[in-house]
């Protein structure tokens, strides 16, 4: 089932190619494919960095850096490191993890509970996805939820609060080698299955 | 850091909690080695795995001044792959500027190369005129001296006469000539042989009533004179009489101008 849910969503939800043409007409000036690839990705990247930063106003900001990177480096993209879309949300969440650093260690775990709160997943579906989106959307969570709740745990802390993997081990109280160890099983088991859903 | 170094560590380096030293030797690893095994291939698979976190989330509408704001910065800075073209557009104005500059400062130096080159050149056939002249001056200092030298000596040998000729006509010059007649030998010293312009003084070995011309007498700034004379002119022996005329430059075949010094042997 899960298989299956990935592969509607990868035919839906990830026009990876076309992103990535996207971007290579950004390379080359054309401001209307910004905002083609602004109006696909922007509620994403906003999504993002509000889970991130817990401010809506901050998050506005850093979706506005992400998009002039986007604008800027555009022709650097490399598809052999990841999709164009990949591209674009880790331009943005990294953006956001800057900002949350520059809070303080302390400030952050503080934001990142109660941006956790603020914007946790709806149920339902926003007006800017579509159903086979938001059904999509739904079986990533789905995943996610599948993994054992310690490797869950540790991607949140990575991806969502920008920790690394030594502050990860410090804050749970465990070996760094654990820490790694669940990092790693905790992707490949995305990624397995997110490899099962596209071949089908 | 080895393919398999990299490969474990990809899912942390992918999902961005590498501490600086570790990321950086990946980011190395990632530009360096040219033929990997499989790091690519696995750092995109982790890549996509980790966007599912992003993808796991709810869009969110951004406020409708967001795309407004965005557009406005667009417009204060080109693409990197612009402004590269934009460059790489202007490279051949610029480097035709540059040709340009070069080829002035070129013809510049070149102009310059060649002016100092001409005056080097005239410097030096200034040099080499005055050291032409030094040549020759010493040449004559040389010359003069061996000729005072052989002079003296041909004065001391037995046999020898001294004729001064006798001023004419209120000269100024005066004219000394040293004479052996057995070895054909003379020599003149002369003083206040000074011709006047478009003149020359010329010398005359008188035989009878042949007047054999012997040489220009010119002397030297001061006048001055030491010269030998001919010894062909002197196989007959000495000859009756010596004098000296004001010619025209050049001197003649045959005496036209006035006696100003005169001596018989």
């Amino acid at each position: 089932v899960l298989s299956f849910l990935f592969a509607i969503g990868a035919r839906h939800v990830a026009p990876e190619d076309d992103d990535a043409a996207v971007l290579a007409a950004i390379g080359r000036g054309e401001r209307a494919s910004l905002r083609i690839l602004y109006d696909r990705l922007s509620g994403l990247t906003l999504a993002v960095a509000l889970r991130i930063l817990g401010s809506r106003s901050e998050a506005e900001e850093v979706v506005q850096d992400a998009f002039m990177d986007v604008w800027t480096r555009a022709t650097r993209y490399d598809p052999s490191r990841g999709s164009a879309r990949t591209w674009v949300l880790s331009i943005a969440r990294n953006r956001a993890i800057d900002r949350l650093r520059s809070r303080g260690v302390a400030a952050r775990a503080v934001d990142g509970a109660r941006a956790q709160a603020e914007v946790a997943p709806s149920p339902g579906a926003t007006p800017l996805e579509t159903a086979v989106e938001r059904q999509a959307r739904e079986r990533i969570q789905a995943a996610l939820l599948e993994l054992p709740p310690e490797q869950r745990q540790v991607l949140e802390l990575g991806y969502f609060e920008g920790f690394s993997q030594s502050e990860i081990a410090d804050q749970l109280r465990e070996p760094l080698g654990t820490v790694k160890s669940r990092v790693r099983a905790a992707l490949d088991k995305l990624a397995r299955a997110l490899s099962e859903g596209a071949s089908q | 850091m080895t393919c398999g170094d990299f490969k474990e560590q990809v899912a942390a380096f992918a999902l961005g909690i590498l501490d600086g030293d570790e990321r950086m030797a990946c980011e190395r690893h990632l530009a360096t080695v040219e033929a990997h095994d499989g790091c690519l291939e696995a750092l995109q698979q982790a890549s996509e795995a980790v966007a599912l976190m992003a993808l796991s989330l709810p869009p969110v509408a951004p406020s409708p001044s967001l795309w407004p704001a965005i557009e406005a910065r667009t417009r204060a800075v080109a693409p990197l792959g612009q402004r590269r073209r934009r460059w790489a557009a202007a490279a051949p104005w610029l480097l035709a500027a540059a040709a340009l500059v070069a080829l002035a400062w070129s013809l510049r130096e070149r102009l310059w190369l060649r002016t100092e080159l001409r005056v080097t050149a005239a410097r030096a056939g200034d040099e080499a005129s005055a050291r032409a002249q030094c040549v020759a001056e010493l040449d004559a200092f040389r010359r003069d001296a061996g000729l005072r030298r052989d002079a003296l000596a041909l004065l001391q040998r037995p046999g020898t006469r001294l004729v001064t000729l006798a001023q004419q006509g209120g000269a100024s010059a005066s004219v000394h000539v040293i004479l052996h007649p057995v070895d054909a030998k003379a020599f003149v010293l002369g003083r206040g042989l000074a011709a006047p312009s478009g003149k020359d003084y010329e010398l005359w070995m008188i035989r009878g009533d042949r007047k054999i011309p012997a040489g220009l007498l010119r002397g030297d700034a001061s006048g001055a004179l030491i010269t030998a004379i001919d010894p062909t002119l002197l196989r007959e022996g000495a000859p009756d009489a010596i004098a000296v005329t004001l010619e025209a430059a050049g001197g003649k075949p045959q005496p036209e101008g006035p006696i100003v010094l005169v001596g018989k042997i």
